[in-house]
């Protein structure tokens, strides 16, 4: 019996404690007090039979069991007493005068040993009491008073309880500014701009039974868009009240005004600048074959070679070019950071038509396909802008050289050439002012010097980009041309044809 | 939705936000007959000033050294008309060019009709 718990406690020591004899505190680590205690016993046990659990058991001994539960659960929480106390001298002196004893196992040995042993109880605990110099009587009175033998016990002391109650609290003041953030935002607002689309549809739904489906899936359409534009660059207002261009009464509009005649079987949404990495002096276009680009009755391999010319405020435009007949041509895409409106819709459609009209006319750019918001037409050398508002002689000069020393057709050099460029230039207008099959013309409403084209082959002067233009509607009565209004301020808005591409007459 | 500003190439009608017909284009065409002659736009030095000037019926000045010759003359006539603030007294453009074909018949004998 006592052997076995010699051996227990000589493990205990050699793994847990470092004996030192040293009196400062510092030199003291990690050592826990119950390791001390049984060390000092141990090293009196060789020459004894007593063992630890002999005393244990006497049951006379409680106090001294008591100071080592004290001991133990004071050293969880910091070893710093421990230390201090087993570091002073009296302790030694006592561990050191059981070293001299002998150990017997009689009862008169045994009372012996007893006092001993009660005698060193008591040192400790005069010790624990506040009798250390180096520790307050009021800060060991209050260590003691809140360690109390419990497994954990600063888990449960009341510091501990405070803060997790002001945790709580916190987290209960957070749980609320949360909770009205998410009441407060639960309004229109919300749903317009934070909800998800699948939110904001039950939501238009639940709201506006009266919509139809189109209708929902429009503002569905439009919300995407607007979700879209935003990762691109920058953001424009929207649209938000869609209000219709009116026209005088009696008036209306030719059949082929409402129409469109889209000849190719996709729409072309994609950006060639971003989809392809594409710059002005940038990578060449790869081949678009007729699956990509989907124009119908054209050449198709678009691009074995094309750049990026420069961009309107809706479209991008780009020189392309066939490879079966090596012609040049133009293709015109809508910028990906505008939204596929209505609006936007007709603009192109108009601008198709317009030109679709004027194919045959030579001062009049002619058109290759359209469908969508995009068109592919002929590509014509460069904009009259360039010719008259560079009136330097070196850059007439660069021009020769890029054009093999052929001087270009037109110039404002002399009275004659400015007056046949004058027109040139009035020709076109003509043509679109003056159509043969309707009494009323078309406006174009977008004239500017870059508007016109020079095309240095045929020797004409072009008329380009109709996007802004008007057809004028005619008086049924009196067979006149009604005059149009056209807003400037966003929104306000002409359809000549509905979501289903049919004729619609207002 | 882009807020498209009108910019320096309008009509008087236009700026004034009243009913268009065709002959806005009259006027602007005007703008590029007068690039063709001075060789540059009308000199507008702030970005509201086209507006104001155009609302106000002025005209843009031609000055006297740029007119060399008599097709010259007849441009400035031309433009004369064209500047118009009153959209019925404007040409038509078939007028107009009628009426430099008829210069150039008179002046060249229709040699430059079919160039």
């Amino acid at each position: 019996m006592g052997n076995n718990a010699k051996v227990d406690i000589s493990n205990s020591r050699n793994n847990y404690c470092e004996e030192s004899d040293d009196s400062d505190d510092s030199s003291w680590s990690n050592c826990s007090s119950e390791v001390q205690w049984t060390a000092s016993e141990e090293s009196s046990e060789e020459e004894s039979s007593i063992t630890v659990e002999g005393f244990l058991r006497s049951g006379e001994l409680n106090s001294k069991t008591d100071e080592i539960k004290m001991y133990r659960c004071r050293d969880k929480k910091s070893s710093f007493t421990a230390r201090k106390i087993y570091s002073s001298q009296s302790i030694m002196s006592s561990s050191s005068e059981l070293h001299k004893r002998n150990f017997k196992s009689s009862p008169d040995a045994f009372n012996e040993n007893n006092q001993l042993f009660t005698k060193q109880s008591e040192l400790k605990r005069s010790l624990l009491k506040g009798q250390n110099r180096k520790l307050s009587r009021k800060k060991q009175i209050s260590y003691i008073s809140q360690h109390r033998c419990n497994q954990y016990p600063h888990f449960f002391s009341i510091n501990n309880f405070l803060k997790a109650a002001i945790a709580i609290w916190i987290l209960a003041q957070l749980r609320y500014f949360v909770f009205l953030r998410h009441l407060r935002n639960l309004d229109d607002d919300y749903y317009i701009t934070n909800a998800s689309h699948s939110k904001f549809q039950k939501y238009l739904k639940s709201k506006m039974p009266d919509l139809t489906e189109e209708e929902i899936s429009e503002i569905m359409r439009r919300r995407q868009n607007a979700a879209m534009k935003a990762l691109g660059s920058g953001t424009r207002p929207r649209i938000k009240r869609p209000s219709v261009e009116t026209i005088p009464k009696d008036c209306v509009y030719s059949e082929w005004q409402t129409l469109s005649f889209p000849n190719c079987n996709l729409l072309h949404e994609y950006d060639l600048k971003v989809d392809l990495g594409m710059t002005k002096y940038g990578p060449k276009l790869p081949d678009l074959n007729a699956e990509n680009h989907g124009f119908v009755n054209i050449p198709h391999n678009i691009g074995e070679y094309s750049h990026y010319v420069g961009s309107g405020l809706w479209r991008n435009v780009w020189k392309v070019k066939y490879q079966e007949n090596d012609a040049k041509a133009v293709l015109k895409m809508m910028k990906m950071e505008h939204e596929v409106t209505p609006r936007n819709f007709d603009r192109h459609r108009r601008d198709a038509v317009v030109m679709e009209r004027f194919t045959s006319h030579p001062n009049v750019v002619s058109m290759y396909g359209f469908c969508g918001n995009s068109v592919l037409t002929e590509f014509v050398g460069r904009g009259l802008d360039e010719l008259i508002f560079q009136p330097t002689a070196s850059d007439t000069e660069i021009y020769k050289r890029e054009n093999n020393g052929v001087s270009s057709l037109f110039s404002r050099d002399n009275p004659k050439d400015r007056l046949i460029l004058a027109l040139e230039v009035l020709r076109g207008l003509e043509a679109l002012h003056q159509i043969k099959s309707t009494e009323t013309p078309i406006v174009h409403a977008d004239i500017q010097a870059k508007q016109f084209l020079i095309d240095e082959i045929e020797g004409k002067v072009k008329i380009n980009d109709f996007n802004r233009c008007r057809f004028l509607a005619h008086n049924i009565t009196s067979k006149k041309s009604c005059p149009v209004k056209i807003p400037s301020a966003p929104g306000k808005q002409t359809f000549l044809i509905d979501s289903q591409n049919t004729a619609v007459r207002k | 939705m882009c807020h498209s500003k009108l910019g320096n190439f309008r009509s008087p009608e236009e700026y004034s936000k009243s009913s268009l017909t065709e002959k806005v284009d009259i006027y602007s065409v005007g703008h590029v007959l007068y690039g063709i002659l001075m060789g540059r736009n009308p000199v507008y030095k702030k970005p509201g000033y086209a507006k104001k000037k155009v609302s106000a019926g002025e005209k843009p000045v031609v000055l006297d050294e740029a007119i060399q010759g008599d097709e010259d003359k007849a441009l400035v006539s031309v433009l004369n008309n064209v500047y118009d603030p009153n959209p019925d007294n404007r040409y038509s453009a078939a007028e107009i060019i009628s009426k430099f074909e008829h210069f150039i018949d008179k002046s060249y004998n229709r040699r430059l009709r079919h160039k």
